[in-house]
């Protein structure tokens, strides 16, 4: 029906008001050498990432066993000591013989998926979660962000540290761990059927649901029933590093969002469309979430940063990715048998370069991020 | 409503919440196995031998609902496990190593927000300036600094200046003036209780191993303070009573410092409480790589060691810690700002 | 002999610099302002009135700049050009000699700080000498001298010397010895008490020591207008103070400023949209559109004697009863393309070809009338 060049128009009509926002902030970011920095940086490490493997060619001749994960650090020699810097290893080798250069060009790669992957699933579960709370506003309202307070009232890394720890090997997926989330969504559900007044017939299935599943759930938990094992995966190290990292973090969106929908909630716009009689569903995603979250979308996505120092700030513990993976925090535990004396200084390879990758990366992102944010804050805008 | 009614409101908000957290921290400690969970409710070293009759005693291998309340009246009578790593009972482990993080937060908290305020002052008024970009540059480098990587820098720079590793609370020399019987322990706090033994051999040296840590933990966190001063200066400078200062003659200086400061410092004085999440996560890091003696270190070798009586322990009290904080900044910003205790 | 005026600003032009563009803020303004009289000046939301008084002030809030033009103010029997003054020479006479009420009270008033800080404020910015002296006498006039008495006269003495002395700047940041302090407040306080009975509040010592938060919109709106009046300024600017005030509130603030003028002898600007208002208070009256002042004359001759079309327009659409809604056809022009020529040609029903090319000139038409407009032309 209608040509390309039309359909693209129409697309730049509807979308003008976005459109020149992203035009300004791109002049905001333009306009201050720190956010150009920032950009840099960036740039330069995805470049990094999209070349490792011809940077540092994973060869399986290096090490005896054909390795075909190239994320795990090959062995070059069984030194006994660390090695400084040569042409062949140019940032030195460690002392179990991983060679620190190619740890740290895919250790790029790791990081890039560890931010990414828990700034994504943090923002997909807190934005569920927001979204709903502040819309729907009341007992649901309350309850989910009781949720969010309790685990907000945790240090960030302390309560990943509890969950990296806590975290069994192999996630075992049995009945009650699958039973008891879902009965508590469809509680949720009925709540806010009885709570919108809806048609009694659905209040009462929702009801029945909930009841069956919480009576089965409780047998489960009082050990009447035994337990069925339903899936099994084995979890990484790397695995729980992130499912502890997400598990952190959603809930700091999740009260983001809730506000920004408060606030949309009580526009105009949004009584209008009740007032046309508009679902639910179609208020949200039509006219709220447009307006609300392409900020946060932003701001969320430039977390990777400080994401990829808690992460190497929990590799250095020791509680992060396996000895051997290829990841930046990794490369500077290895250092840990030298740190309390002179050695340190000698082996300053392992820690200072792998350091100053992290250092950088999280530099770039964070420059980035502070001139974005200077730009989105309403009451510092347009000068 | 007047500041006593909000106090109590603000109270009674805080315990659902602390209800939920020990619902969140059991189902965490579910998590973990029934062999390593009975460390939990080990009391002495003997018991360390009898851990099948523990798991059998709290029922370790049934049902959580069985084991929640005799969990709960674990930790009400004060038992937390017992940590390999300490060689002790949870509690008396942690209250034994607070004092030394504790001598760090005391230096670390007033100089990170002494240095965040002016800093963020002069970034907001010169805007878009060189001392904004240089003083913006400074604290987002600040934060980006893995604290790991600043501590490990500092220890070699001050290796290459001075020829000594400086590590630990005291050096070795003190250490045997503080384990003497001549020496009396007051607070624990090696600079405090220097000076009433009237040691200053000992406060010195004291604050040299002090320094380094210190500096890690304050260059860390200045950023965030330094971030919302300069957005809430800025914020204050668009308000309509400055225009009101300048239109009745006062100098800018006096414009900026005595009308847009203050409104400015309000919101930062809930950021306090925030900040000392950050320390204290902080602090594990920095312990570690300087040999810290403090809570910090324990955590980070409990960790490192699957120490699981250790962790849950750490974890419960620093969330205690944390909503504490919380509780006390809330009511330091409504007696700050009138405004507050009509909501 | 020509009494000279108050104010004299020709030809104001002033820019904000923004993103968007450049906005044509100010377009070559004209005013005076007489001695002793209430000049009002009206205009929709957006033509230029509260930047006007503002830069009266000397109050340029970036990103706008002055780029020409001269505002001349007759002070203390000197003429100075303030566009060519100082930021330190500025100072002094802000607050002093001519001073600004505005339009939302409590958002103007800063909200830590009692009401007591703020209007001894300026006390103590212009007027710091008169009540060290005060003190002083109050001091030296106590019977019974103790010894804490002597020695306070003599720290006084001191300082009724040299009022910016570095000693009492220091001691007075000194907790506990700061105490020495404490006649001078009692002085201050004494006039901040004496202003605001003045402005008709029935409790003037609790409301000192209120926040801003805790009055009502009137009581706000005194205590701005008792700070604006602290110091007996020459000139009172009053941008809109009564907008925002319910409508008994702005006849008694209005019947407030008609009693100040008697007693100050000074002048007063008089912002506002309200043609009601202008025709109440006001002596003279200049309209403002779109950046420049199209119109110049004393109230009862404008009223009777419309000149300019927008005038006419603003005159005819005042509702009345039993007639239909009259409004202005088209709307304000951006100010950041302004059109060329008149910035009224589009809406105006008497537009030649002329106004589309030509800026009209402000000029006089008769008597204390002045028009900007090509229908008076040469």
């Amino acid at each position: 029906m209608f040509s390309l060049r039309e359909r693209i128009q129409k697309w730049k009509k509807a979308h003008e008001a976005s459109i020149k926002e992203l035009k300004f902030i791109l002049f905001r970011i333009r306009k201050s050498p720190l956010s150009l920095l920032g950009t840099f940086i960036i740039a330069f490490y995805i470049i990094i990432a999209i070349l490792a493997p011809i940077l540092a060619p994973p060869q399986p001749s290096w090490d005896i066993f054909k390795n075909p994960n190239p994320f795990i650090i090959p062995d070059a020699y069984n030194s006994v000591d660390p090695t400084p810097p040569s042409p062949q290893h140019p940032f030195g080798i460690t002392v179990e013989g991983y060679d620190i250069y190619y740890g740290c060009i895919w250790g790029t790669i790791t990081a890039f998926r560890v931010g990414v992957m828990v700034v994504a699933l943090s923002l997909i579960i807190g934005l569920a979660v927001g979204i709903i709370a502040g819309y729907y506003g009341g007992l649901v309202d309350e309850i989910l962000m009781r949720f969010t307070d309790i685990i907000i009232c945790f240090p960030g890394l302390i309560l990943a540290m509890a969950f990296v720890v806590a975290l069994p090997p192999a996630l075992t997926l049995d009945a009650p761990t699958i039973l008891i989330p879902i009965t508590v969504v469809i509680a949720l559900i009925t709540l806010l059927q009885f709570l919108k007044r809806t048609s009694k017939r659905r209040a009462i299935i929702y009801l029945a649901i909930t009841l069956v599943l919480a009576v089965v759930s409780a047998l489960i938990l009082l050990g009447i029933v035994p337990k069925i094992n339903v899936v099994q995966t084995p979890l990484t190290r790397l695995d729980k590093v992130l499912i502890a990292l997400i598990l952190v973090g959603w809930p700091g969106y999740a009260r983001v969002i809730r506000g920004e929908v408060l606030r949309a909630r009580s526009e105009d716009y949004v009584e209008a469309a009740k007032a046309i009689g508009a679902s639910d569903s179609r208020i949200i995603f039509k006219h709220i979430v447009p307006n609300t979250i392409y900020p946060i979308l932003i701001l969320a996505s430039l977390d990777i940063g400080s994401i990829v120092l808690t992460a190497a700030a929990l590799s250095f513990l020791g509680i992060g990715a396996e000895p051997s993976y290829a990841d930046w925090g990794q490369l500077v535990q290895k250092c840990e048998p030298y740190m309390l004396g002179v050695d340190i200084v000698r082996y300053w390879y392992i820690w200072l370069i792998p350091g100053a990758f992290i250092f950088i990366f999280g530099l770039g992102w964070n420059l980035l991020g502070d001139a974005i944010r200077d730009v989105l804050d309403p009451t510092l805008r347009r000068r | 409503m007047g500041l006593r009614e909000y106090i109590i409101r603000r109270i009674i908000m805080i315990i659902p919440i602390i209800i939920g957290a020990v619902i969140l921290i059991f189902a965490v400690v579910q998590l973990i196995p029934p062999g390593s969970r009975a460390l939990l409710y080990v009391r002495t070293e003997r018991d360390l031998q009898f851990l099948d009759q523990i798991i059998k005693a709290h029922k370790l291998d049934a049902s959580p609902v069985e084991q929640f309340a005799d969990w709960l009246r674990q930790i009400l009578e004060g038992n937390f496990g017992w940590t390999r790593v300490g060689r002790g009972p949870v509690l008396n482990v942690m209250f034994a190593k607070w004092p030394a993080t504790i001598e760090i937060v005391m230096f670390a908290a007033p100089l990170t927000i002494i240095f965040g305020i002016i800093l963020g002052v002069i970034s907001a008024v010169h805007r878009d300036k060189l001392p904004d970009h240089i003083t913006r540059l400074i604290s987002i480098a600040g934060y980006s600094l893995p604290s790991f990587w600043l501590g490990l820098i500092l220890l070699s720079l001050t290796y290459v200046t001075t020829g000594t590793v400086i590590t630990g609370r005291v050096s070795n020399s003190v250490q045997n003036i503080v384990k003497s019987p001549a020496w009396h322990t007051y607070t624990g706090l090696y600079t405090i209780d220097g000076i009433i033994n009237g040691r200053f051999d000992v406060v010195l040296d004291a604050l040299k191993h002090l320094a380094l840590p210190v500096i890690v933990i304050t260059t860390i966190n200045m950023a965030g303070i330094i971030r919302l001063m300069r957005s809430s200066m800025l914020e204050a400078l668009t308000k309509n009573y400055i225009i009101t200062a300048k239109a009745k003659g006062l100098k800018n200086t006096k414009v900026i410092n005595k009308h847009a400061r203050r409104n400015a410092l309000i919101p930062v004085v809930t950021i306090a409480g925030l900040m000392v999440a950050g320390m204290l996560s902080g602090l594990v890091i920095t312990e570690t790589v300087f040999a810290f003696e403090g809570v910090g270190q324990w955590a980070a070798q409990c960790a490192t060691q699957l120490d699981i009586a250790g962790v849950i322990g750490f974890t419960i009290f620093t969330g205690l810690l944390f909503v504490i904080s919380n509780l006390i900044v809330d009511i330091l910003y409504a007696y700050i700002d009138p405004r507050i205790r009509l909501g | 002999m020509e009494i000279e005026n108050i104010v004299d600003v020709e030809n104001l032009v002033l820019r904000f610099y923004t993103y968007e563009g450049i906005v044509e803020a100010l377009d070559g303004v004209n005013l005076h302002i007489k001695p002793n009289e209430i000049l009002g000046v009206v205009g929709e939301t957006g033509c230029g009135k509260s930047v006007t008084s503002l830069a009266i002030l000397g109050i340029v809030m970036p990103p706008g700049r002055i780029e020409n033009g001269k505002i001349i103010i007759n002070v203390n029997g000197k003429q100075i050009d303030i566009l060519k003054l100082h930021e330190e020479a500025i100072r002094k006479i802000r607050g002093k000699d001519i001073s600004m009420v505005f339009q939302e009270p409590r958002a103007y008033l800063n909200p830590v700080y009692t009401v007591f800080d703020q209007i001894s404020e300026v006390l103590i910015e212009h007027r710091k000498q008169e009540f060290i002296n005060r003190a002083l006498q109050t001091l030296k006039n106590q019977p019974k001298k103790s010894t804490i008495t002597n020695f306070y006269i003599s720290i006084y003495e001191k300082w009724s010397k040299n009022p910016n002395s570095l000693l009492i700047r220091f001691l007075s940041k000194i907790p506990m010895l700061r105490r020495f302090q404490n006649p001078f407040k009692k002085e201050l306080r004494k006039e901040v008490v004496q202003l605001l009975k003045s402005l008709g509040m029935a409790d003037p010592e609790r409301v000192a020591d209120s926040y801003p938060h805790e009055l009502s919109g009137g009581m706000a709106q005194r205590v701005v207008i008792a700070m604006a009046l602290a110091c007996n300024p020459t000139l009172l600017i009053c941008d809109e103070p009564t907008t925002n005030l319910d409508v008994t509130v702005q006849a008694q603030i209005l019947e407030l400023i008609r009693a100040l003028r008697a007693k100050f002898k000074s002048s007063i600007l008089y912002i506002t949209h309200d043609l009601g208002v202008i025709a109440e208070l006001c002596e003279r009256v200049a309209v403002m559109y779109a950046g420049n002042v199209v119109e110049l004359a004393p109230v009862i001759e404008l009223f009777k004697n419309p000149l300019h079309p927008y005038t006419r327009a603003l005159l005819e659409s005042i509702p009345r009863p039993g007639q239909p809604f009259k409004s202005i056809p088209g709307i304000v022009p951006s100010l950041i393309n302004p059109p060329k020529g008149c910035r009224f040609n589009e809406r105006c029903n008497y537009a030649m070809d002329i106004c589309y090319k030509i800026k009209p000139k402000f000029i006089k038409v008769k008597e204390d009338h002045f028009v900007a407009c090509h229908l008076y032309g040469e």
